[in-house]
């Protein structure tokens, strides 16, 4: 007796999750750029979801929004925008008109762009195919920057980094943290640069010979106590030195490599 | 050829010629003699009047004292020539790298304020490539305390590390403390704090742990820290 009814209510709850299978809110806009041969500024803070930002030949912006878990059609047939897009010389700014749904953001835009992005909760930020300044931060998920020609600032808390350059910007300085995750950056052969190294609880692995800066650990004699501001970093020279890369992570690994196919 | 060769051989007859010649053996009487001239000569001067001091000189004294005066003056003008102009370019010297100081100054002032992270990162980096004045610090704290970005923030308080034996700078660091949200700046704070054995940040780190949404690691880290910086008062 007590088996079936078991049984039954596995039936019922598992019958119930198929029948609520369905897709998600999806809407697409597109937004033209009032200079399409200059750079542009993307600026968006999704509160709830993922990013993806590709880099395309094209002039246009693609838009696609998706929700991740399926709505009720109530607020299909209301029409209700899931979100909205400025653009005001060569800057876009993303507004979410809705806050409490998981929303995933797909976005094609031209190569030449610069960005600010952030996602404040349960998603992945995805960068391909750019050439400019990247600001991203994702503290509760990964980084994933791929075929990157510029530079990047980039945070995350719970999340692993992966950077990939195939050209790095001359005077750019370069920021990676990350409290729980690895650190993994991908570098071309000749990237001159300064690197600032740490973690605290992780190893640092590097495909480049570094060659040490030594500075000393004491910077200042005031009061009654000493001042060190460089124990545990690492200080080094990748080639001939160049803009600092600070790489910071507290329980993760962090890896230098060599990108193979670089520009 | 054949005249090279002769004067060649006329030359090497000549020498042998030479070497045949006797030497004449020196006489004994030649010694006595010699003798004989100096004890003379020496006679000579002893009987002679001693010539005055002053005489033997082909100039007057004087001469030889305005001499070595013109030299010690020459010496000196030299000396004080070489310390004017020297200080003169040493007075330019530091007011050109004045200069620099001030425009470095008014440039990271002007990169802090800019939109861009990554121009507030090579803001910060370049404060810490020069003495920085009270201006900029105060500056970076600020940053410290209001920056959106995460990772300046770091930076600032790594910049501002430098600067923590002048009590401003401590004070500035501490009152920071509370107003992070950063699990890395946060772990960073508690890092930097036990090395400064910094017992005024106590307080503060109680204020964060308030914070329920904490991040367990900052949480143990703050814990640890805290234990370590009241244990031996």
């Amino acid at each position: 007796m007590k088996e079936t009814l078991r049984t039954g209510i596995l039936i019922l709850i598992l019958a119930g999750l198929v029948s609520n299978q369905g897709y998600g809110q999806r809407e697409q806009i597109t937004v033209n750029l009032s200079d399409p041969a200059a750079q542009g500024y993307l600026n968006f803070t999704n509160i709830k979801g993922s990013i993806k930002v590709t880099g395309y030949n094209g002039d246009v912006i693609l838009i696609t929004a998706v929700t991740r878990f399926p709505v009720e059609s109530a607020s299909k047939i209301s029409g209700n925008k899931i979100f909205s897009a400025d653009e005001r010389n060569n800057r876009i700014t993303i507004f979410r008109s809705e806050t409490n749904k998981t929303i995933d953001f797909d976005l094609k835009i031209p190569r030449n762009f610069s960005m600010m992005v952030s996602s404040r909760d349960n998603g992945t930020i995805e960068i391909i195919n750019i050439n400019g300044d990247i600001e991203a931060s994702n503290p509760a998920g990964d980084i994933i920057l791929e075929n990157i020609a510029g530079s990047a600032v980039v945070s995350t808390v719970s999340g692993k980094i992966t950077a990939s350059f195939s050209k790095t910007a001359a005077n750019s300085p370069m920021m990676f943290t990350s409290l729980e995750g690895s650190i993994e950056l991908y570098l071309p052969e000749k990237t001159n640069a300064r690197v600032k190294m740490r973690s605290q609880n992780g190893k640092l692995l590097s495909d480049f010979k570094i060659k040490p800066v030594i500075q000393p650990d004491v910077t200042g004699q005031g009061m009654d106590h000493r001042v060190i501001a460089y124990e545990g970093w690492t200080l080094g020279m990748i080639n001939n030195g160049g803009p600092e890369y600070v790489i910071s992570s507290y329980n993760g690994n962090i890896f230098l490599k060599k990108r193979r196919n670089a520009l | 050829m054949k005249k090279q060769r002769n004067n060649q051989k006329s030359n090497e007859d000549l020498h042998d010629m030479i070497g045949k010649i006797p030497v004449p053996e020196p006489s004994g009487t030649l010694d006595a003699k010699f003798g004989l001239l100096l004890k003379e000569e020496k006679k000579k001067l002893l009987l002679s009047e001693p010539v005055p001091e002053r005489k033997r000189l082909a100039y007057p004294v004087s001469y030889y004292v305005l001499r070595i005066a013109a030299g010690i003056a020459l010496f000196l003008t030299g000396w004080f020539a070489s310390s004017v102009t020297g200080t003169r370019n040493r007075d330019q010297l530091t007011s050109l790298g004045d200069e620099v100081n001030m425009l470095r100054e008014t440039l990271v002032l002007a990169m802090i304020q800019q939109n861009s992270p990554v121009e507030r990162i090579k803001a910060v980096q370049m404060a810490g490539q020069f003495e920085a004045d009270d201006r900029i610090i105060e500056n970076l704290i600020m940053m410290l305390a209001n920056d959106e970005n995460d990772n300046v923030r770091l930076m600032a308080l790594e910049a501002l590390v430098k600067y923590a034996d002048q009590p401003q700078v401590r004070e500035g660091l501490i009152s920071t403390i509370s107003k992070q949200s950063s699990p890395m700046v946060q772990l960073r704070f508690a890092e930097l704090m036990v090395i400064m054995q910094e017992k005024r940040s106590v307080p503060e780190f109680q204020k964060v742990l308030q914070d329920v949404n904490l991040n367990y690691a900052v949480r143990s880290k703050i814990d640890e820290t805290l234990q370590l910086l009241t244990e031996n008062v």
